[in-house]
């Protein structure tokens, strides 16, 4: 069971949860929660519900001010660390994470303009759509009711709208980008980047399902479209053998549906 | 350190319990009642009494008698629905010095916190009479969906009482904690109450002994005394119709009409028809009119189809929102002495495809949470622990007066989320930054938390200069807001304190009379 805190005194309860702060701000989100960073959802969920019952500033409430501070900083970023890697996408990234998402949206940007129109350019999600921790500006706090900025062109609007759908492939959010590039389909048929990367969000989400062939078949219509995508190739690349532990998406994952387990599963379930 | 006692302070009734061992126990007050009036009266000689006593003699003494001060706690005078209740209310309502809604009594004026500080007082001295020591912290439960101005307010109502609040609990979780720590296994709950004036579901998950709330939806002004409402319109109606004589402008009347339909009520539970006799109701000019009345369930249910109906969509949300299907609940809960009325009970058959818990006392089992979330805090109970959210989405103002929402509702607490915002005019030299809760898209129709100013900003054209504004809610429902201009790395900041309600000053002078 967890520690028990009551019978401590406050210096050795805050000494504690310094000690503890200082190893959490070191690790990285799986070390927080005290996992090997191929955790599944279930591994995650216990260990973060061992930590609550230990760490929640509810355990510290008749402590001295400072105490229930220092406690509810910790629990803090324990509970950050839970939410970032609720979803296999977080997870993902979490892996990732010398490759921060600032980063990768911009290469993934570069990657579709240098495969046919020209100069580079940085990706912004534009107002409205939902934003990270890191967040983007959308308008600006009101002090005499000024109005946001005035009209776009229709490229631009263009290319903010694709921005965000690209944003939201990385997020993991793989309907919302799959509609949004739709509707960029259908609305501008002579530029195939749109088709290229709708292949590349379906293909993306099959993947996450575990429908590894819809995947790969989607995937390859996206190379017949633009042969040196590089991102597609990773993404071939790394689709599973029938079956992977992996291969479950974010949306089942909250309904909790029992899944076909995978090999790997059968290995690590409990 | 002292024990912590629980109070669940209702609409209609209060209950006080504790800690015994393991046991959360209900303790009865000195006429042998488990839940006591909320009711205070102001008898002569500036006398107060309080519970069954004010009780007693409302109907005689209708103008000098406080029920429902919950309905009125932390509400500005002018609003909806403090204008929509004062019609029904034999007491008087008026704009208090900070234009919160207070109560008139003869040529006094006292604050909902005063009021509800009576019935506080009450349980506290049940509680030292019971343990045979001193109290002075307890934990005080409100309506999941209170916002942060009625839940200060509670929380001086018991400071005004000599108590300190260490935590104000969330009726719905209190109730699941006090289910759950008796029934080991793993669950997901759903808890639909229904008190005198308000009406909260919360859908809850009980795993490995933490009690996580998924979701939390209501309506803070849909209760029993709406449903009495129902029916005093109904009779006074007919009266008006066959006399002439509007019962609603005769405080007296007013009050034997409520009792009367109250008791109709409870009887329609168990009885598909009941009597309605009050006799020398008003004077007419042939004499005294009586009304006597048959009601009938089927003729009550009618009254109050819209209010059932008005039930279901929170429902429908807590469980869209805790991504669950009826199917998916192990156990409905049913907590506050309205959902004893079999129309209520099929609704929630109806919504949840299954029967709700009997093995739960309604009147009580908020109490007994109350006091089980003490063992939590003071370190006696290890086994569980609970994770709540807050209900409303918090916010700042931004541009054509949108809620930019920065902590959506239903995010479990403590929490910090932080968004970057643009300035929207070249030169700025400051940024307002003005902090809202609620669920409306239009900032001004939600409510204000507070205000401070970010100053000294960096010259630069509207869109380029950032300030980053970070949101911390602590366990116990604090906020606190700051912000940084992202290149100076200049910062404001204040603590969310109540930007209506007593001052310190208030509370001080108030406590002294206890």
């Amino acid at each position: 069971m967890g520690v028990s805190w009551h019978e401590q005194s406050d210096s050795d309860v805050t000494a504690a949860l310094r000690d503890k702060q200082q190893q959490l701000e070191a690790a990285d989100g799986f070390g927080r929660l005290g996992l090997r960073n191929d955790a599944d959802t279930k591994a995650v969920r216990a260990a973060f519900l061992e930590a609550t019952k230990t760490y929640h500033p509810s355990r510290f409430a008749r402590r001295p001010e400072e105490v229930r501070d220092l406690a509810n900083e910790v629990f803090l970023c324990i509970k950050e660390a839970y939410v970032r890697l609720s979803s296999n996408a977080g997870r993902e990234r979490e892996r990732k994470k010398d490759r921060p998402m600032k980063d990768r949206l911009m290469i993934e940007a570069t990657a579709v303009r240098g495969a046919g129109s020209g100069r580079a350019r940085r990706a912004t999600p534009p107002a409205g759509v939902r934003t990270r921790a890191t967040g983007t500006p959308p308008g600006g706090p009101a002090t005499n009711g000024a109005q946001p900025p005035s009209t776009r062109s229709a490229s631009r609007d263009r290319e903010e709208r694709f921005a965000a759908a690209v944003a939201m492939l990385s997020h993991g959010d793989y309907d919302a980008a799959c509609d949004g590039l739709q509707k960029l389909g259908a609305e501008n048929p002579n530029l195939s980047k749109f088709q290229v990367y709708l292949h590349y969000a379906r293909g993306k989400r099959h993947a996450e399902a575990g429908a590894v062939a819809a995947a790969r078949a989607e995937f390859e219509q996206a190379l017949t479209l633009h042969p040196e995508f590089f991102l597609v190739t990773k993404a071939i690349a790394q689709l599973p053998e029938e079956g992977d532990a992996a291969a479950a998406g974010d949306q089942a994952e909250q309904g909790s549906e029992a899944k076909k387990p995978g090999l790997f599963s059968r290995l690590f379930r409990k | 350190m002292g024990r912590i006692i629980g109070i669940d302070l209702g609409t209609t009734n209060s209950c006080v319990a504790v800690l015994d061992g393991d046991d959360a126990t209900v303790i009865h007050n000195q006429e042998g009642g488990r839940t006591t009036p909320s009711m205070v009266s102001w008898i002569s000689d500036d006398k107060v009494i309080v519970g069954v006593a004010s009780k007693r003699q409302m109907v005689t003494n209708p103008q000098r008698t406080v029920y429902g001060a919950k309905r009125l706690i932390g509400r500005r005078f002018d609003s909806k629905e403090i204008r929509s209740l004062a019609r029904m209310l034999p007491y008087l309502l008026v704009a208090g010095p900070n234009g919160d809604a207070w109560v008139q009594i003869g040529e006094d004026q006292y604050s909902p916190e005063e009021i509800s500080a009576h019935v506080m007082a009450k349980m506290k001295v049940v509680a030292e009479d019971y343990l045979g020591e001193r109290v002075e912290e307890a934990i005080v439960t409100v309506p999941a969906y209170f916002d942060d101005a009625q839940r200060q307010a509670t929380k001086d109502a018991g400071a005004i009482a000599g108590l300190d609040v260490r935590s104000v609990l969330n009726e719905p979780t209190a109730a699941a904690l006090a289910y759950g720590v008796h029934h080991e296994r793993d669950q997901r709950l759903a808890v639909f109450d229904l008190g005198g004036g308000t009406f909260d579901i919360s859908i809850l998950t009980i795993e490995a002994g933490v009690f996580e709330v998924l979701a939390t939806y209501g309506d803070t002004n849909l209760g029993g005394d709406d449903f009495d409402n129902r029916v005093i319109s109904l009779l006074a109606g007919e009266f008006e119709d066959a006399h002439g004589i509007d019962l609603l402008q005769d405080q007296v009347a007013l009050q034997r009409l409520k009792e009367a339909s109250e008791r109709a009520k409870v009887e329609l539970s168990s009885a598909m028809t009941t009597d309605i006799n009050l006799p020398f109701l008003a004077a007419g000019p042939e004499g005294p009119v009586h009304l006597q009345r048959e009601i009938s369930r089927g003729e009550f249910e009618t009254q109050v189809k819209d209010l059932l109906d008005a039930l279901e969509p929170p429902c429908r949300e807590a469980l869209r929102h805790a991504h669950c299907m009826p199917e998916d609940i192990d156990q409905v809960l049913l907590v506050g002495g309205m959902t004893r009325v079999p129309a209520v009970q099929e609704r929630v058959v109806a919504i949840f495809g299954k029967q709700p818990s009997k093995g739960v006392n309604q009147d009580e089992i908020v109490a007994m949470g109350a006091a089980t979330q003490s063992g939590i805090m003071g370190g006696e109970l290890q086994e569980v622990i609970l994770l709540d959210v807050t209900p409303h989405s918090l916010g700042i103002r931004v541009a054509n007066n949108k809620m930019s929402v920065v902590i959506p509702a239903n995010t479990t607490i403590p929490t910090r989320e932080e968004k970057v915002f643009a300035t929207t005019e070249d030169n700025q030299t400051y940024v307002g930054i003005e902090v809202y809760q609620g669920d409306s898209e239009r900032a001004s129709e939600n409510r204000r938390l507070g205000r401070f100013i970010l100053g000294d900003l960096p010259p630069g054209r509207g869109g380029s200069v950032r300030v980053r504004v970070s949101f911390t809610m602590d366990a116990d429902g604090i906020l606190a807001v700051s912000a940084t201009e992202l290149l100076s790395g200049r910062e404001s900041k204040v603590t969310i304190e109540a930007s209506s309600g007593l001052s310190p000053d208030d509370i001080k002078r108030l406590a002294a009379n206890y």
